[in-house]
């Protein structure tokens, strides 16, 4: 309060430059961070890319072709991006028998090769839960079994994954719809419209999203070029992604890769509106029930127990 | 907002303990530890730990025999009959084999080898009926004891649908009862366990005492 | 127009102009804001990985502070119910720096929302596609902003006012006021709503959560008021009649009560009824199979809550010194009962059954000081030029007082009863 002074003298004028040219340099510095910043990631057209469901076939097309640049520079493989539409008359089922599941995780590492997620930090859209003989609560599922053969005499299988519900809670709470269902039942997320807020992952019943933490991982010789818009396609850092039942394959009339590579044939996909389809014959033969009936969201996967006598019944004696 | 603070506090020096010659010297050091520092958090991995990406395969876990089922020995493709036509088989009973060591035989009550095959063209099996078929018709075989999951493989429930589910759209190859089961030997359970693929290696697990999983 | 440029020329000017005490506190607040800034650059380029979040775990520290902060927001105006419904003159003063206090509570939250973000930079696509009405995010959005925009309407119309020696226009001010107590009540609803409609989360799926968080932002808002305004009292000009504390010492002690009520009907239901809904509250309070990084946290709290709520009962809280320390208890034990202690324990277990801890990275917790620095930084500023124009040492036919002397006269400074 010595000097009040109104004006500026030339000793007050050093003190406040010096004082600014620091403030300035610390700001600077703070920032500094930002220019290892991946600028592939921030261009004007990367900016303007409209909604998926605003986009024309000719925006579509030149999106495409810019994504197939982008994943090449970056993966060394030019890739082949699509846009499948949905078809009309389909919607997608999933059926798992959980009495021939046996645990072995091949449809967890299927689907990351397929679908491109990234391998560290690891990104798998299936969890299989090993449970107790005796209980069907999914709390007392052990994500992490270790052993030399599976199954385990004393536990039954359970693979989760997306349950492309009918009434998706992940799609009601997006602030900027860059999730919805589509007219074959599957929910699907437009990578590039996703701003990271994570509120679907926190919405799911069946801990089915995933976040990309940090720009994924993918070795170049690993990926997988046939792609499209709205599934496989390389993902950014700090996007949701999950299952989409392959839906470039899927649509394509091709089963899913968990499928295709389930070695007892537990997995069963089609079409649930043609009566003559796996899944239709299985619903309407086998007793079927969905996970957490309860939080009503009318799951398209389904469970069943079919064909497995446990070990009491063919015992070692037998 | 640091320098629009600091560009006006130089004009008006009052005592204390902070001079206003010294914010400065302070927002420029606060600039060199900011540019030293660099990432204060050390980045986590969790990758998935290496394993044979042969077991990726879609194929079926065992090979099935044609229409007749040939076997290569010594370059030349011979079938059954090739064999048998010769080496006749002294007796149906059920006995240790001198031929087809590999054979662990446990199928319930089918104890001889003509329950299933057919005793005069060893190229074909024989139903329970009496009728004749090839091994690439096992299903009619194997549906005359298995009836109900004859009828679930007959819709698709049961077994290995791969390819297309559209058949419009390509081509379906259903595996039929010898592509996943040992006919000769069908435990329980009905395929010999393997080896699981690495569980889950997600970020920042911990076990209770906060140290990490491995 | 002109003059409104000079105004707000000559109010950025009087945020560089104090005793080195305002100083000192502005460097810190300088100093700790761009170390967060500089957190944040590092989160921007390396993602979320840089905190402690996962996909287990996916909301942490950030979203726990903007739960808090938007109960601050939200109570920090409900100053205005007393005054204007029950006429309590003596916080008739005082509204504005609860209305200045929940705007930088509000801006506090948008910026803890901005650092949530994976995508930052894509945030304008709300405004092409918005989820409303379906999504409640999309709501909060709405309801935050147009109640940082009504405040920032009442105090700055309030301040313009004063400063041009106008009487303020009733017809620009008292409905606006009326309409933010109101909204007041909305933001923090809508945001408990955020929770509550998740029906795969047991935890935050209880109708009792909304309720619980209106009566926890009545007791830690005006907690914050009480004690800010003894700052301002001490330090500036303002008079901060000794009623006034003692009205805002009543809500929050019955505000602190309702809460702790709610809790116990909320702990009853869950550990009577032992459903296997109950495990997330086991977590939090007890552990789960070895698990127990909160418990610690949440007994803190509880007992925080609870002897705050005791001396709030005695006649001890009838002095200045017990009521600041049973405020300031309230605080801290409110912020981790609706910070981590509700926002951490909804994600553990996952809906899976699967166990992984949280544990915010320094990172993670640099940008939420950096947050809460620039948010008093904020405050400091509005606070600073509110009160000259108040006690009326600046309008706009004065000149800017370059001397700092907005210290009140040494006699108001004496300790005081607030009977």
């Amino acid at each position: 309060m010595s000097s009040s002074e109104p004006k500026l003298d030339r000793r007050s004028f050093f003190r406040a430059s010096l004082g600014a040219v620091g403030g300035l340099a610390a700001l600077a510095a703070a920032l500094e961070p930002l220019k290892d910043f991946d600028r592939s990631d921030l261009t004007l057209d990367q900016f303007l890319q409209k909604h998926y469901k605003e986009m024309s076939a000719e925006d579509m097309q030149k999106v495409l072709d810019r994504i197939e640049k982008e994943v090449e520079k970056r993966y060394d493989v030019r890739p082949e991006i699509k846009d499948v539409k949905p078809r009309d008359g389909v919607e997608f089922v999933y059926a798992l028998n959980l009495g021939a599941c046996i645990g072995c995780r091949r449809c967890v590492h299927a689907c990351v090769a397929e679908n491109n997620q990234s391998r560290d930090p690891e990104i798998q859209y299936i969890r299989v839960l090993e449970m107790p003989r005796g209980s069907i609560d999914i709390e007392e599922g052990n994500h992490h079994y270790e052993r030399p053969k599976v199954p385990s005499p004393d536990h039954f299988y359970m693979p989760i994954q997306c349950q492309q519900c009918e009434n998706p809670p992940c799609v009601k709470v997006c602030p900027v719809e860059a999730t919805w269902q589509e007219p074959d039942g599957l929910t699907v997320i437009d990578y590039d419209w996703c701003i990271g807020c994570r509120y679907c992952e926190a919405a799911c019943p069946y801990w089915a999203r995933r976040f990309n933490f940090t720009e994924p991982s993918i070795p170049k010789d690993d990926l997988n070029p046939n792609m499209s818009y709205l599934s496989n396609r390389p993902r950014k850092q700090g996007v949701m992604e999950k299952c989409h039942f392959c839906l470039h394959r899927t649509r394509e009339g091709r089963m899913p890769a968990c499928l295709e590579v389930c070695p007892v044939g537990a997995r069963k996909f089609g079409n649930i509106r043609d009566p003559e389809s796996e899944v239709s014959k299985i619903l309407k033969n086998k007793h079927v029930f969905v996970l957490k009936q309860e939080v009503g969201t009318h799951p398209r996967f389904f469970y069943y127990f079919d064909e497995d006598y446990g070990p009491a019944i063919h015992g070692e004696g037998r | 907002m640091s320098q629009r603070k600091t560009s006006r506090n130089g004009s008006h020096a009052t005592p204390g303990w902070v001079p206003g010659w010294a914010l400065g010297p302070i927002l420029f050091a606060l600039a060199v530890w900011l540019h030293a520092s660099g990432l204060l958090t050390p980045i986590p991995h969790a990758a998935t730990p290496p394993f044979d990406h042969a077991a990726l395969s879609t194929a079926p876990r065992r090979q099935i025999l044609g229409d007749p089922p040939t076997l290569k020995i010594n370059d030349f493709d011979r079938t059954c009959m090739d064999c048998h036509k010769i080496f006749k088989t002294p007796t149906d009973k059920p006995r240790p084999l001198n031929q087809h060591k590999n054979i662990h035989m446990d199928h319930g009550p089918n104890v001889k080898c003509s329950t299933c095959h057919d005793w005069d063209d060893r190229n074909r099996l024989v139903r329970p009926d009496g009728v004749s078929i090839p091994f690439t018709k096992v299903v009619d075989q194997c549906g005359q004891c298995h009836v109900r999951i004859r009828y679930d493989w007959g819709y698709g429930i049961h077994g290995r649908t791969n390819g297309y589910w559209d058949p419009k759209s390509g081509p379906q190859e259903r595996r039929i009862c010898t592509e996943c089961h040992d006919p000769h030997n069908p435990k329980s359970p009905a395929m010999d366990p393997i080896s699981p693929l690495p569980g889950p290696h997600t970020l920042r697990l911990t076990n209770p005492h906060g140290e990490h999983d491995q | 127009m002109k003059e409104y440029l000079r105004f707000l020329g000559r109010c950025f000017a009087l945020s560089f102009i104090g005793d080195w005490r305002y100083r000192l506190w502005m460097l810190i607040l300088t100093v700790i804001a761009l170390v967060g800034l500089h957190s944040w650059s590092e989160q921007l380029v390396h993602g979320l990985i840089t905190t402690g979040m996962t996909d287990q775990v996916s909301w942490g520290l950030y979203i726990a502070n903007f739960t808090f902060l938007v109960g601050v927001a939200a109570a920090a105006a409900m100053m205005v119910i007393p005054v204007y419904i029950y006429h309590r003159e003596e916080l008739h003063d005082l509204v504005i720096f609860g209305e200045l206090l929940a705007v930088a509570a509000i801006i506090m939250c948008l910026l803890f929302v901005t650092v949530d973000l994976g995508r930052p930079d894509r945030f304008m696509h709300i405004l092409w596609r918005f989820n409303f009405p379906i999504s409640m995010l999309a709501w909060d959005v709405i309801v935050l902003n147009v109640y940082l925009l009504l405040n920032l309407h009442i105090c700055g119309y309030l301040i313009w006012c004063v400063y041009r020696k106008r009487k303020p226009s009733r017809v620009f001010f008292i409905p606006f006021v009326f309409i933010a107590s109101v909204w007041a009540i909305s933001i923090h609803t809508v945001t408990a709503f955020l929770y509550v409609g998740l029906g795969g989360r047991p935890f935050w799926n209880a109708a009792i959560i909304a309720p619980r968080f209106i009566a926890s932002a009545f007791a830690a808002g005006p907690a914050i008021m009480i004690l800010t305004l003894q700052v301002i009292r001490h330090y500036t000009r303002i008079k901060v009649l000794p009623g006034a504390l003692a009205m805002l010492r009543r809500i929050v002690t019955v505000s602190l009560a309702i809460n702790m009520f709610l809790l116990g009907s909320e702990l009853f239901t869950e550990f009577y009824t032992q459903s296997a809904h109950v495990v997330s509250a086991k977590y939090l309070y007890f552990g789960l199979d070895g698990y127990s990084a909160l418990v610690p946290w949440i007994w803190v709290s509880v007992f925080l809550d609870s002897l705050a709520l005791l001396i709030l009962f005695t006649p001890g809280a009838r002095t200045v010194r017990w009521l600041n320390i049973s405020c300031a208890m309230m605080i801290v034990g409110i912020w981790i009962e609706k910070g981590m202690g509700l926002i951490i324990p909804g994600f553990v277990p996952t809906p899976l059954g699967e166990i992984v801890e949280y544990k915010p990275t320094l990172n993670e917790t640099l940008i939420c000081l950096g947050i809460w620095a620039f948010g008093a930084l904020i405050y400091t500023i509005l606070v600073r030029v509110t009160v000259p124009v108040l006690t009326g040492r600046l309008t706009f036919d004065k000149d800017l007082p370059m001397d700092v002397a907005d210290s009140p006269e040494p006699a108001l400074i004496e300790k005081e009863s607030l009977t």
